[in-house]
């Protein structure tokens, strides 16, 4: 800009030097006129010529016109910049050579010029030959005679384009500057040293609760500071009027009586009295600073959150290096976080065996994003054992889909798991109770069944006998009760035959098993039973039993039944002799064998074909089917079920069977049936 | 015997009814028999009985309850329990509850004599 001035002064001093050069001129040719006043009109024109060619040759725009105001000559500078001839310029005020905006006011100080015979002076754009206008300085001098009349006008025109527009420009910033200033929302204050205002701006009154700048002006800033920060604020603003820059946070009340919090920036400005004052830029930060405490309150609840919620909380980086952990995951795996931190860091807590699968699915979530999910061992500092956790991980996404971070927890479910392990192991151990036992509630039935008709068969034989031995014999009577004694036996045969088929009538559904642990099953069963009969029960189970192909609910019924009847026989033995053994081997043929040996009652030559068959019993209160049943149920499986009396006291039962039963065997079930 | 003491049988089981009064006469008694509780309890028959054998197992109103109720109304009558689910257990209960005897069917003719003896002979 300053060098636009140099240019433009140099200029004026061009423009100065040459019209006074004219005017030198015009003073010599007033003189050469006056000397030569009766010289004659064709030697004066000759002389006009002259003077013309002189203006010719000036560098600068010129034009002369008649003393009415009509141009009668332009230099060519001026031919050039417009890019018109002398006649279109004679017509400039009718033309767009002047910019329509100017030319009204350009006509009335020209008319009145010429009118009056005065100097003029304008500005205004003029057209150039490639249609742009450019400011010029128009200056119009009239040459007058000796006596006074006006000869002619001479017109200089300087080219200051480039100064106007410098002045627009610079006008047109500090404008902006003000608007800037006037419409910021933030508060532009000036504070004199002894902290009067002396100038703010409409959103510092604002900021002050002030209805308008006016009310502002002149009062002491100081007591807009709360009391307790006005020391403080009173030494920042004499540290910047010393020439210090400067930042502070402050408390205001404003003029509503509500506190602000606002933040300065401030630097010295020099005032046009040259004292120096504070110019400072204030904004509000309240709502920042709420915000901010705000978050701050959130951030220590997430915190109290993560560390108190019973659950092991843990993060990683999107490469899948663990960066944080909660105090109950360090507490329970004994470790400090820089332990934990860092990729494949965690596999120190893991147990050995679950590392592999772990860390494939793992790697496969970070590569997938897919969530994570495993059950795996981990080392719990605690007991310094490996318990079962559940452990989850899902990924936070950007917008695209990509990674950002994993969050994840661990759940102890080493408790939960065992108590599951140990219900189903309840319930399969419930449910085999009830499938086994099923025969005793069967027996039961069954015993009401046959019990009725049985009944019947003994009464209405022994009213047979006495009616036959009576005198004279009541034949009559007699052979009624016979009949009846028949069809109550018919009942009583029609229930055991219902009986049989319920064993023997379905499909036998095998499983590999093992005879031992089937066996150990029915002794889990029994052995309340057992020692509530004071019964002492040994077994000898062989190491060496291969797995067999049975129906394992029916084999244990019959090894129940075998352990009852063991049981009840030894009733009348002395406490503390109720001795048991049950042993298993392998037998000749692929089979194996169980064998349940008793010290009770045993078993006499006479009964030992009858044993096995429906309803002969030695008991008291059974039925004699239970070991009918079994008996059925063992030549199902193609075996053999036998009982022996010992050398000494009680007896021993036993069946061998083989190790898959044979198909002949259940073909021979199915004719047996039919 | 002049007059020939009347046993009463309740019994929902056909063949108990059909063979034991055939039984219980050819011993000297006078029989009637009843299918439920609630029949012997409705028959005129209450007051005349002289020893009651009584199923355990009725269907409605059970042979104990039948005893609780001559009980409860001062009328009771010697009884002898038959039941063919046979339980110790539930064979000491009911003695405790006063029945004469508990024989679990089958039982044999000269058992439910003895019993029957016992009963009168309690009178």
């Amino acid at each position: 800009m300053s060098e636009q001035m140099r240019i433009d002064e140099q200029l004026d001093q061009l423009v100065a030097e040459r019209t006074s050069e004219l005017a030198a001129a015009n003073d010599a040719l007033r003189k050469e006129l006056a000397a030569e006043r009766q010289r004659a009109e064709a030697a004066q024109r000759i002389n006009e010529g002259g003077a013309q060619l002189i203006l010719a040759s000036i560098p600068g725009l010129v034009a002369s016109l008649t003393p009415t105001g009509d141009v009668d000559f332009v230099n060519d500078p001026l031919i050039e910049y417009c890019g018109r001839t002398l006649e279109e310029l004679q017509h400039w005020g009718t033309g767009d050579t002047v910019h329509p905006d100017d030319l009204p006011r350009v006509l009335q100080i020209f008319t009145q010029g010429i009118a009056s015979g005065e100097p003029y002076d304008f500005e205004a754009r003029l057209r150039r030959f490639d249609d742009a206008y450019r400011w010029f300085q128009v200056r119009g001098l009239p040459l007058r005679d000796v006596g006074g009349a006006i000869l002619r006008w001479y017109t200089l025109l300087t080219d200051i384009d480039e100064r106007r527009r410098a002045e627009d420009a610079l006008g047109h910033s500090e404008a902006s500057l003000r608007a800037i200033v006037e419409t910021t929302p933030e508060c532009v204050h000036v504070i004199a040293r002894d902290g009067t205002l002396l100038s703010v701006n409409a959103a510092g009154a604002e900021m002050a609760g002030a209805p308008s700048v006016d009310l502002m002006l002149g009062r002491n800033f100081y007591d807009f500071v709360t009391p307790e920060d006005r020391e403080r604020y009173r030494a920042f603003n004499e540290s910047i009027c010393a020439g210090q820059k400067g930042f502070l946070e402050f408390d205001i009340v404003r003029m509503d009586g509500a506190r602000r919090h606002l933040e300065t920036r401030a630097a010295p400005l020099r005032t046009d009295d040259g004292t120096v004052a504070q110019l400072g830029i204030a904004r509000d930060i309240t709502a920042r600073k709420q915000a901010e405490a705000r978050l701050r309150e959130s951030e220590r609840r997430l915190r109290e959150l993560t560390e108190t919620i019973p659950v092991m909380l843990w993060s990683a980086t999107p490469d899948g290096a663990i960066d944080y952990c909660n105090g109950r995951f360090l507490e329970y795996t004994g470790l400090d976080a820089e332990q934990l931190m860092g990729r494949g860091a965690f596999t120190k807590v893991l147990h050995p065996d679950d590392l592999d699968r772990t860390v494939q699915a793992w790697l496969s979530c970070i590569r997938t994003g897919a969530a994570f999910q495993a059950e795996v061992r981990k080392f719990h500092a605690a007991d310094t054992a490996y318990r079962w956790c559940m452990v989850n991980a899902r990924p936070l996404l950007d917008e695209h889909g990509r990674i950002l971070k994993w969050y994840g927890t661990v759940v102890d479910m080493h408790d939960w798991r065992q108590a599951q392990e140990e219900l189903r192991h309840t319930q399969e151990k419930l449910a085999y109770m009830m499938r086994v036992t099923t025969m005793g509630e069967l027996t039961a039935s069954i015993a009401h069944e046959v019990n009725q008709p049985l009944s019947g068969i003994m009464t209405n034989a022994g009213t047979c006998l006495r009616m036959l031995a009576a005198d004279p014999p009541d034949v009559a009577g007699a052979c009624e009760t016979a009949r009846r004694t028949i069809r109550d036996a018919h009942r009583a045969s029609d229930v055991i035959a219902r009986l049989r088929a319920l064993f023997t009538g379905k499909e036998l559904t095998t499983e590999s098993m093992d005879l031992n642990d089937a066996t150990r099953e029915v002794i889990a069963l029994s052995i309340s039973d057992l020692q509530r009969h004071r019964v002492m029960l040994r077994t000898e189970l062989a190491d060496d039993l291969p797995l067999i192909t049975a129906n394992r609910v029916q084999l244990q019924q019959v090894i129940l039944n075998l352990l009852r009847n063991a049981s009840d026989a030894m009733a009348g033995v002395d406490d503390g002799r109720r001795q048991l053994l049950i042993r298993t081997a392998r037998d000749d043929g692929d089979r194996v064998r169980l064998t349940v040996q008793d010290v009770g009652v045993g078993l006499e030559a006479h009964v030992m074909d009858k044993l096995f068959q429906a309803f002969y019993t030695t008991k008291s209160s059974g039925m004699g089917i239970g070991l009918s049943v079994s008996r059925s149920i063992i030549e199902k499986h193609g075996g053999r079920l036998w009982a022996e009396p010992n050398d000494g006291p009680g007896a021993t039962f036993a069946f061998s069977i083989p190790r898959v039963p044979e198909r002949t065997a259940d073909a021979a079930g199915a004719v047996r049936n039919s | 015997m002049v007059q020939r003491s009347l046993v009463s049988v309740v019994d929902d089981d056909q063949s108990v009814r059909e063979s034991l009064p055939d039984l219980l006469r050819h011993f000297g008694f006078a029989v009637q028999a009843f299918s439920s509780a609630e029949a012997f309890l409705a028959s005129e028959f209450v007051s005349l009985t002289r020893c009651l054998i009584l199923d355990v197992g009725l269907v409605g109103m059970s042979g104990p309850d039948l005893q609780r109720e001559l009980i409860r109304r001062r009328q009771a009558i010697p009884t002898v329990f038959i039941t063919a689910h046979g339980d110790t257990s539930v064979r000491s209960r009911l003695l405790a509850l006063g029945a004469t005897e508990c024989l679990f069917k089958p039982f044999s003719d000269d058992a439910l004599l003895d019993a029957l003896t016992k009963a009168l002979g309690t009178r």
